[in-house]
This record gives structure tokens, sequence and C-alpha cells, in this order.
């Protein structure tokens, strides 16, 4: 393969015309002869798919306990039956394993909202972000954005992908716990509904 | 076939001095915002419908469990039932109006669709775009950007206003469909 970098020796300090190579397209701006790895790492930092991902997996949690309730609700008489049985200590066992469901399920609930939507960290303002600029006025914000230097408008950048990934890390904290709790909240379920299913399926053969 | 020829850098004599705004205009990440205040708004609408017709399709339980407890306890679960009900309809009412929050208005800029679509053919958008040099089409570009930014702030108001109210209705309605099958 052939090198696509410039072969040339790098121009003159403070030569900036001679630092600008020939645009590779008529459309697009002048490059710099040697891409600045840090620009070019900053500015196409990919942080909004996992968002995205995070978000997506605590939905999908909300929803699978959505269904896991409602299946319980369907079978409310029977397990009626088993919590309100009038005597033995299995009774006790189905109330703490119908708790426990409830508790986790609860904590999952809480953990999977916090992910959708978490506590945003302290974070200097940036120009990249849209609460910032959308708190600005329309005349504010060009009038910023075309007074920055490139140096300025990286640091813009580089203030946005920083915050943006602390997000990104509370935001899977918040998932982790948030998966953990439906693990154990699940397991809960399949037991409740392996039994209740076991006891419709075989009242219905005796019957 | 776009035929006029956009030779936009003859034009422009300083394009060096416009290369760290045009970067970071061009390369600001709000055009993903608003996709993904409108996918918690969907998520939002179709828990509220999912919410909803669960509590229908328990309705009969439901009249009989309130029907047949004592006095307290079925105001409780009525109480209960309406909290469940109101927060899930200002969720949705409020979730759909972020989905349909509309773009604010921006000054004519050649980075929005409408205008883009406004002109009469491809060479007359053509000709539109090779009058702009730099520092006009990194205007163009930072317009845009603050309209979609303000949609996006907006739209994300709205959201965490409606998921504050799922927030309150999931659990209570878990609490709801866990009494149905204790005691239903």
């Amino acid at each position: 393969m052939s090198p696509t970098a410039s072969p040339s020796n790098p121009p003159a300090a403070g030569d900036a015309a001679a630092q600008l190579g020939e645009p590779i397209f008529p459309d697009r701006l002048p490059a710099p002869r040697h891409l600045d790895p840090a620009t070019a790492l900053a500015f196409r930092t990919p942080l909004q798919e996992h968002v995205l991902s995070a978000d997506g997996k605590a939905a999908g949690i909300l929803t699978l306990l959505g269904m896991m309730f409602t299946v319980l609700a369907r079978f409310g008489g029977q397990l009626s039956d088993l919590v309100q049985a009038r005597q033995g200590p299995a009774r006790y066992l189905w109330a703490a394993i119908l708790f426990s469901f409830a508790a986790m399920s609860l904590g999952a609930v809480v953990q999977a909202f916090r992910t959708i939507s978490p506590r945003f960290p302290k974070a200097p303002p940036s120009l990249a972000f849209f609460g910032d600029i959308a708190r600005l006025s329309r005349e504010e914000y060009v009038a910023r954005v075309e007074a920055l230097s490139a140096e300025d408008a990286l640091k813009q950048m580089l203030a946005y992908n920083h915050t943006g990934s602390r997000i990104c890390v509370e935001k899977l904290r918040q998932l982790r716990r948030a998966i953990l709790f439906f693990e154990f909240a699940a397991l809960a379920w399949f037991i409740i509904t392996a039994v209740l299913g076991i006891r419709v399926f075989y009242y219905f053969y005796a019957w | 076939m776009v035929t006029a020829s956009i030779d936009t850098t003859s034009r422009d004599p300083r394009p060096e001095a416009v290369i760290g705004p045009a970067r970071l205009a061009y390369f600001t990440p709000v055009h993903e915002q608003p996709s993904l205040a409108d996918r918690k708004a969907m998520f939002i609408l179709a828990a509220s419908g999912l919410l909803l017709t669960v509590l229908l399709f328990f309705s009969e339980p439901l009249e009989r469990l309130v029907s047949g407890v004592g006095r307290p306890m079925n105001q409780a679960i009525v109480l209960l039932l309406v909290c469940v009900v109101a927060a899930v309809l200002i969720a949705a009412r409020t979730a759909y109006s972020a989905y349909t929050c509309p773009l604010p208005p921006m000054p004519p800029t050649l980075a929005f669709f409408r205008n883009v679509a406004a002109a009469e053919s491809v060479e007359a958008y053509a000709a539109a775009l090779a009058q702009r040099d730099h520092p006009s089409a990194l205007r163009d570009m930072l317009h845009y950007n603050y309209s979609v930014a303000c949609l996006a702030a907006e739209k994300f108001r709205l959201v965490n206003r409606a998921l504050s109210c799922l927030r309150v209705a999931i659990p209570l309605w878990m609490l709801l469909l866990l009494i149905l099958a204790v005691w239903g």
C-alpha cells in the first residue's frame, strides 16, 4: 500500500499558509498538512452509542418487569392460595419469595430510571453541549463560536467529551446495579411462576 | 447532476481564521440529541399504553377487590388506582408534547432541509451554495446548530418531566398488581 500522508517535510514554524495543505475536495476546508491526532480524535470520539445502549437496556429491564408483574397478576388466584395457605411454614416461604421479588423489582426500577436520567456531574460549560448552547441567545452563541481560536474550539470539544464520558460511566454504573437487582427479581419470579405453572397443570390434569 | 462549479476556497481569503470555529460548528454533537429525546418519549408512550392496557385487562378483578374489602382499604386502593392513572396520563401527554415539539424557527440557512428544498432546482441550490464563503457557511451551520440545540433542550425538559411521572407511576402500578395477585 502506498502511504497517504504527505511526504513533504514540515514547513517552517509560523508560516500558517504553508502549514495548510490544499483541500482534497473543493467544498472542504483546507486541513493542516499533518493531521493533528488530538483534534481528529477529540472531534470523532464516539460517545452517543454508549448512551443509547445503556438507555435501551434500562428500558428493556422496565419492559420485562412489567411483563413479570402482569403474569403474576394473571395468576393471582393461585398465588393467593400459596401465600394465604391456612397452615404450614410454606406460606412464610412464599411470602418471603414474593416480598423479595417485589423489593428487587423496585430496586431495578429505581436504578433503571437513574440510568435513563442520571444526575449530571458538575462540569465546565461547553459550546458543544446542547444545554449550554440553548442557554445562550442565538446572537451570543454565533458570536462566541466565531471568536474561538482552533485551540479554544478543541478545548470546548474536550470539555464535552470529558463530561459526556463521565455521564456514560455513571449511566453504566447505575445500569449494572439495575441488572443485578433484575437478576434476583427474575430468579424469584421464575420460582413463583414455575410452581404456579405446575399447580395449574396439576389441577387441570386432575380435573 | 449539479453542474454549477463550487469553488469556495478561491474566494475565501483567510480560511485558517475559521478553521477552529468551523471544526466545532460542523462537528457539534447536537444533531442526535432530538432523536435521543424522541426515543425516550416513544418509550414513555409505549410504557404508558401498556400500563393502562394491563389495568383495563384487570378491571373486573380490581372491581371485585374494591367491593370485597372494608371501608378504609377500598378507599386506599381507589386512591392508588387514581394516582397511577393520573401519573400515567400526565406522563403520556407530556411525552407526546416532547415527541411533537417543532424545530424553532431559524434565519435562512442552507444547512436546513426546508431551505434546501425551497430552491427551485438543483442548479439554483448549487448556485446559492456557491455564493457562500467559509464565514457565511459557518454562520449557516451555527444557526442550524442553535435551533437544534434549543429543540433538544425543550424535548429533554418535557421528557424528564414525563419520566418523573412514570418513576412514580410504575412502582405504584406494581404495588397495585401485587395487591391484586395476593388479595384479589
